[in-house]
């Protein structure tokens, strides 16, 4: 249902090969153009036996044949070629008046004039078969299937009339009456059950008669009747008479049949032939009525050929069809067909009669020298493309003297012309370059009735559920359509595309492992994967573990940039043991000036001086204490970097966190994915095979609502709708639906990542070491009086970690970027495995019922055993498998035309409306010309997943200001000029004396301002900045 | 990257702490105060000569750090905007100079240097460097044919002279007080060799150091103006095809990525794989 489809395979051949896109006619021509292996004709080239290559060669003509399938003949009109069927019961349809639905409008009016069907449209036939009073189960030996075979010798048939044991009528075929006589499953012909019906269903009569008083006393008939109970002659005696009341006796009368209690031999026996009306009417009797359980039919199709197929089998006159079972007229459309109502055979395997459908392969195929199939566009004179005529001559006056470039090549692109390019450029690639060729594109024509370039057209979908009562609308189809919409969105999870910053942008390093992904193993290839299956990441080499790299990246990017900036600072330079020399040649002096034996307790100036020069000795080297300072305020610095890895790694646990989950519901969908991978697998079974068996269309003939029965897959029967207006449900008695949201793409922009700009400028202590002015503090030679020279104290080690900590630039680590759970789900919508189990269930319960349609139909005669064509063996199994209430709607179906689109199948009802609009909102389809959802109209939207952008937000690093900076560093400078060098508001005396001038000393303490290289211009004109 | 400017003062300031520098107002007469008299004004010289070079900015646009000269020697170091602070002698460290008297005091007008000329290949700033050079040269030599004449000199004050070299111009001056050898009759030929030996000795070192210095600068000048323009062509390279070409291709490739949704014919979007066979 759904997509029936006629002309699969012919049309993929010529679609295919002339590059025409058809417009979207059907559903069922999609599935003609499976990609990949489904195209692929395979056959073993190098067969073993001469018998597989018999095989083989069947196959290439199978797939020739099979080739030969579709085109159109626009002038024909298509009621002609809609079968018309007769002499069975059922219902007519009228072809073109259901067009929106591309079935017949049923014919619910006339028909018979009584019973339940009356006035609806049912049609009964000339027929014959058996009517009886009885019922199955009394007598025993009349079962729910009473018959296998309709008739033996004495009806006109060809096989002999068979009893069922222990049918004493077995000697009547004059064979052995065994189990199963002629030992192929037939138990009883219908006229042998007829006779055995009437033979073994009996009672005897008794008449009472008793002693009257008189006078004078007599015996006389009491008028009263006593029946022995209903025996089986065959298998059982001849009851007793019965007991007579007291004082009288009985008298045998006579013996009546069971059924019709009416006397043997009179005009009512158990079972009878019926003829015609008869056969449907339930006729009255002495007892029960009669009711037939047994009809003949001869059944004929026939329509008007198809010109384009010239072997067309267009029909089947008097086939035989047998019906086996009480008669049960009712209305398929409104009550659901059972197992026992599949009981009838279609017999169109008797040899010599034609009536088979083994050859329709071969007949049914199309003459494209007659049907059209592209080559050449509709109302004109246009060639059949690939045309010369649609080369795009871009310069016709092309000349290869003059001309740089061939424009004429191929349409789509030019050659540069040697000659030219040698003699006129000299070989010169810069002219060939700034001399380019130009092109334009122009499309092939496609065809349609009215339109000549396609857009987007199609046909509605062929579907069993159409009916009167809900003009236009197709349930299954739309079912499917709204199950592939779905399951569309359900499969498309959401893909996450990365954008990312070129390598060459602003502090980017190119050598980045980022920018530079590895290098293909050669020993450990990747595995080959579909690429239609393929995200596109992964064409990209995008890998899965991409936010760790992008997360490493920014770990590498973001690390913080240092700059050194000197702070001067004077330090004193001596050396210790001068110092102590000199202190000891001053104590020399003391003793020899003043005769004392050493210097101790020495004061006064002397004192002062000696314990000045040791402090000096001891405390010289205390400035290399500096050396720590550079350690402790750069350990805050890497603490601050700590920070930002901690919260990248933060941010991106989030992520991971976030993504496994997200992934591990996608793999959870693989489950469901499957499910719906064997559904669609069922469907496509169906629609291409079991439903198609050879090259036919099916649109315009008349649902067969008994078809929706079989396997019981139609949920809800004999309701039409499958609840498909209402919401989605899995409710047993509903189609399985379900709904679920669209998951935009996430689109990670980090084009606009920008690493550190600018450094953190960090101030360095940079000593200017100058000697202390020594020369002044030597003694006097032996003990002249001498100047005793006053030390000022050493100066407190300069320090500046405490302030420089606190004056670093904080550390503000603001909103980490948004996560992609913002983006993607944490955990995608999944969807109730049993509505995929259902949708299954429904699915192959469907291709399981035409599979067993057509199967009956393609019987091979030859491989029928001759008088076992209309068996019934059991109901509901081939042949015995359709349903007697609407055969003739099955004869329609059966003698459907060759799949060549004629005039209506282009009408605009049946085409519907083209598509000619986009829309710009992804998630939402197109078309306007019903309200209901438009995928649930005619075609399954597969909308594009939105895509969801979170732009400018990422990871950087925003160093301070450059002034700020600067001002922080000149407050270190200006300090330590004026701590170590100015000494503003110091005594003179107790500023220490250098080996230099202070003035000399001034310009050590000079910093340089910085080059700017990059000038802050609109455009980056560097060759003109500053030199060094 | 350190700008050269920086390594080049950096060392020659370094160099020069060590030169005694220091100015005498009054006249003390004698080898020692002539010879720091000529270091003076050779010091002055090699500023002047680097400003041409490297150029000099105003008082107001140096950085907190910087130093400047006044004419007497003095050092003066920027410790904030507009506040100059020395410890030249006599001058007290609370003394403070704002930028205009900072420039006003400088011998050494505020210019733009030659290696500062924008958008000219530093083969076009060549000449004009060496002809800084052969200035320098000059000034050097006129400040040695002084110090010559100086020694001659009797007086307490300053004479008028007439200073020339070879190939130079004449130059109209006085004679350095410090250096009139003469006036005390005391000087010994010893001391007046030194003095005029050692001029054109430091003279010469000098230049031989200045020549050393620009051959260097041109060597990194060129090169660094070569990498300037290569990074500035590609830099308006990337600016004028990033948008074109980039872009094109970013939108490209997100395109491509949509094409993996776009919705084929129904069948071939069947998440099922076609069947093995046709048949």
């Amino acid at each position: 249902m759904g997509i029936n489809s006629p002309f699969s395979s012919t049309l993929r051949s010529s679609l295919i090969r002339h590059h025409l896109a058809f417009p979207k006619f059907a559903l069922a021509i999609f599935a003609i153009l499976l990609p990949g292996k489904a195209l692929m004709l395979t056959i073993n080239p190098e067969p073993s036996s001469f018998s597989e290559a018999q095989g083989i060669i069947g196959t290439i003509e199978g797939d020739v044949a099979g080739a030969q399938c579709g085109g159109w003949d626009w002038d024909k009109p298509v009621l002609p070629h809609i079968a018309i069927s007769t002499g069975l019961p059922g219902r007519d349809g009228s072809p073109l008046d259901h067009k929106p639905a591309n079935m017949a409008l049923r014919v619910e009016g006339g028909g018979v004039i009584d019973g339940p069907v009356a006035n609806t449209g049912f049609k009964w036939p000339s027929t014959f078969g058996y009517t009886s009073a009885c019922r199955p189960g009394w007598p025993p030996f009349y079962e729910a299937h009473p018959c296998q075979r309709p008739a033996g010798p004495d009806a006109g048939f060809i096989g002999p009339k068979i009893f069922k044991p222990p049918s004493i009528g077995c000697t009547f075929g004059g064979g052995v009456c065994g189990p199963d006589p002629l030992g192929n499953g037939v138990g009883w012909t219908c006229d042998a059950l007829c006779e055995d019906l009437n033979r073994r269903w009996l009672y005897d009569q008794y008449a009472v008669y008793c002693l009257f008083p008189g006078p004078p006393p007599f015996w006389a008939d009491t008028g009263t009747r006593i029946n022995t109970i209903c025996y089986d002659p065959d298998t059982q005696p001849v009851p007793a008479p019965p007991v007579p009341p007291p004082g009288c006796f009985v008298g045998y009368l006579e013996t009546h049949y069971c059924c019709t209690n009416s006397p043997v031999g009179g005009p009512f026996p158990n079972c009878k032939s019926c003829s015609d009306d008869e056969c449907r009417q339930e006729l009255p009797s002495p007892g029960s009525p009669y009711k037939s359980y047994f009809r003949h039919y001869f059944g004929s199709c026939t329509r008007a050929t198809v010109a384009a197929a010239p072997q067309d089998d267009a029909d089947r006159i008097g086939v035989p069809v047998a019906c086996y079972g009480l008669y049960n007229e009712y209305d398929p459309k409104l009550t659901v067909s059972g197992f026992f109502d599949r009981h009838c055979t279609i017999a169109n395997t008797y040899p010599g009669r034609n009536h088979d459908y083994v050859d329709m392969p071969r007949t049914q195929v199309t003459d494209f020298n007659i049907a059209e199939y592209g080559q050449r566009l509709y109302g004109t004179d246009w060639p059949d493309p690939p045309s010369g005529d649609y080369q795009i001559v871009r310069n016709p006056g092309f000349n290869s003297n003059i001309d740089l470039w061939y424009p004429n090549i191929s349409g789509g692109f030019s050659l540069i012309n040697g000659k030219v390019f040698d003699d006129v450029y000299k070989n010169e690639f810069t002219f060939a370059i700034m001399a380019p060729d130009n092109t334009e594109f122009k499309s092939y024509p496609q065809l349609t009735e009215e339109q000549v370039f396609s857009s987007g057209a199609y046909m509605r979908a062929f579907d069993d559920t159409v009916n009167n009562d809900r003009f236009g609308r197709r349930t299954i189809a739309e079912w499917w359509q709204d199950l592939e919409t779905e399951s569309n969105k359900l499969f498309s999870p959401p893909h996450v595309r990365l954008i990312l910053p070129p390598s060459w942008a602003t502090g980017m390093d190119p050598l980045d492992p980022f920018f530079s992904p590895d290098m293909p193993d050669p020993f450990n290839p990747k595995q080959p994967s579909d690429p239609r299956m393929e995200p596109i990441e992964v064409q990209l080499e995008v890998k899965e573990d991409l936010l760790g790299e992008v997360a490493a990246y920014l770990e590498r990017s973001l690390i913080l940039r240092l700059q050194e900036e000197a702070v001067p600072v004077l330090i004193p330079q001596g050396s210790a043991t001068e110092f102590r020399a000199k202190a000891q040649a001053w104590c020399a002096w003391h003793i020899a000036s003043t005769g004392a034996n050493n210097c101790e307790n020495v004061g006064g100036d002397l004192g002062d001086l000696l314990t000045k020069l040791e402090a000096y000795a001891d405390r010289l080297d205390d400035v290399r204490k500096m050396r720590g300072e550079l350690a402790r305020y750069e350990a805050w610095i890497l603490e601050d970097q700590r920070d930002i890895i901690q919260t990248i790694a933060n941010w991106l646990k989030a992520n991971i966190d976030e993504y496994n989950a997200y992934q591990t519901s996608v793999q959870n969908l693989q489950f469901l994915k499957s499910l719906w991978q064997g559904t669609q697998r069922m469907y496509r079974t169906f629609h291409d095979k079991s439903n198609f068996p050879w090259c036919m269309s099916q649109s315009f003939t008349t649902s067969i609502y008994s078809m929706l029965d079989d396997f019981f897959w139609m949920p809800g029967r004999p309701d039409l709708t499958g609840c498909i207006d209402g919401a989605p449900s899995n409710a047993f008695n509903c189609l399985p639906r379900f709904k679920t949201d669209l998951i935009p793409d996430a689109v990670l922009d980090f084009s606009l990542i920008r690493t550190a700009t600018g450094a953190i400028q960090l101030p360095v202590l940079k000593p200017v070491q100058v000697s202390l002015a020594r020369y002044n503090l030597d003694p006097p030679s032996g003990r002249k009086a001498a100047q005793i020279p006053k030390l000022p104290d050493l100066p407190a080690i300069p320090t500046i970690y405490n302030d420089v900590i606190n004056g670093l630039p904080d550390l503000v680590i603001e909103d980490p970027p948004t996560t992609i759970g913002t983006f993607i789900p944490t955990a995608i919508p999944g969807v109730d495995p049993n509505i995929y189990y259902r949708a299954f269930g429904v699915v192959s319960g469907m291709n399981s019922a035409y599979q067993k349609f057509w199967d009956s139909l393609r019987l091979d005669p030859a491989a029928v055993t001759d008088g076992t064509e209309e068996d019934c063996i059991f109901p509901d199994t081939i042949p015995c498998v359709h349903v007697e209430m609407d055969l003739t709607e099955r004869f329609v179906r059966m003698c459907s035309r060759p799949a060549v689109f004629l005039e209506e199948d282009f009408d605009k009802e049946v085409i519907g409306r083209p598509i000619d609009e986009y829309i710009i909102d992804f998630d939402e389809c197109p078309g306007t010309e019903d309200p209901r959802p438009q995928y649930q109209w005619n075609w399954a939207c597969q909308p594009l997943n939105q895509e969801k952008y979170q732009t400018q937000r990422g990871w950087g690093l925003r160093s301070p200001y450059e002034k700020e900076q600067m001002e922080f560093i000149s407050e270190f400078r200006r300090g330590m000029f004026e701590q170590t060098l100015l000494r503003d508001g110091v005594p003179e005396d107790d500023k220490l004396k250098f080996k230099v001038e202070p003035n000399d000393i001034t310009p050590s303490f000079e910093a340089q301002g910085t080059t700017k290289v990059i000038f802050d211009t609109y455009t980056s004109s560097s060759s003109s900045s500053a030199g060094p | 990257m350190m700008p050269m400017r920086h390594f080049i003062f950096g060392t020659i300031l370094l160099s020069l702490s060590v030169i005694p520098l220091a100015l005498h107002a009054q006249t003390p007469v004698g080898a020692d105060v002539c010879q720091e008299k000529i270091n003076q004004e050779l010091a002055l010289e090699h500023r002047f000569f680097r400003s041409v070079i490297f150029g000099q900015k105003k008082a107001e646009d140096a950085l907190v750090g910087e130093v400047r000269y006044d004419f007497f020697g003095n050092v003066w170091y920027k410790v904030d905007d507009d506040d100059w602070r020395s410890v030249g002698e006599g001058i007290s460290p609370g003394d403070s100079r704002g930028d205009t008297a900072v420039d006003g005091a400088s011998p050494i007008p505020p210019r733009k240097g030659l290696l500062e000329t924008q958008r000219v290949s530093t083969s076009e700033l060549v000449p004009f460097i060496g002809q800084s050079l052969r200035a320098l040269q000059c000034r050097l030599d006129i400040i040695c044919d002084a110090v010559r004449k100086s020694i001659q000199q009797t007086t307490d004050a300053p004479v008028n002279i007439i200073a020339d070299s070879y190939a130079c111009l004449e130059v109209s001056r006085q004679t350095i007080p410090e250096c009139h050898l003469l006036k005390g009759a005391t000087e010994t030929q010893d001391q007046r060799t030194a003095v005029e030996t050692y001029c054109e000795e430091i003279a010469q070192q000098l230049m031989h150091q200045e020549a050393a210095v620009m051959n260097m600068t041109v060597e990194y000048d060129a090169s660094y103006r070569t990498m300037l323009q290569l990074a500035g062509n590609f830099d308006l390279f990337l600016q004028e095809f990033r948008s074109p070409i980039v872009n094109s291709i970013r939108q490209m490739v997100n395109l491509v990525g949509l094409f993996n949704r776009v919705p084929c014919f129904l069948s071939s979007c069947d998440g099922s794989p076609p069947p093995d066979t046709t048949k």
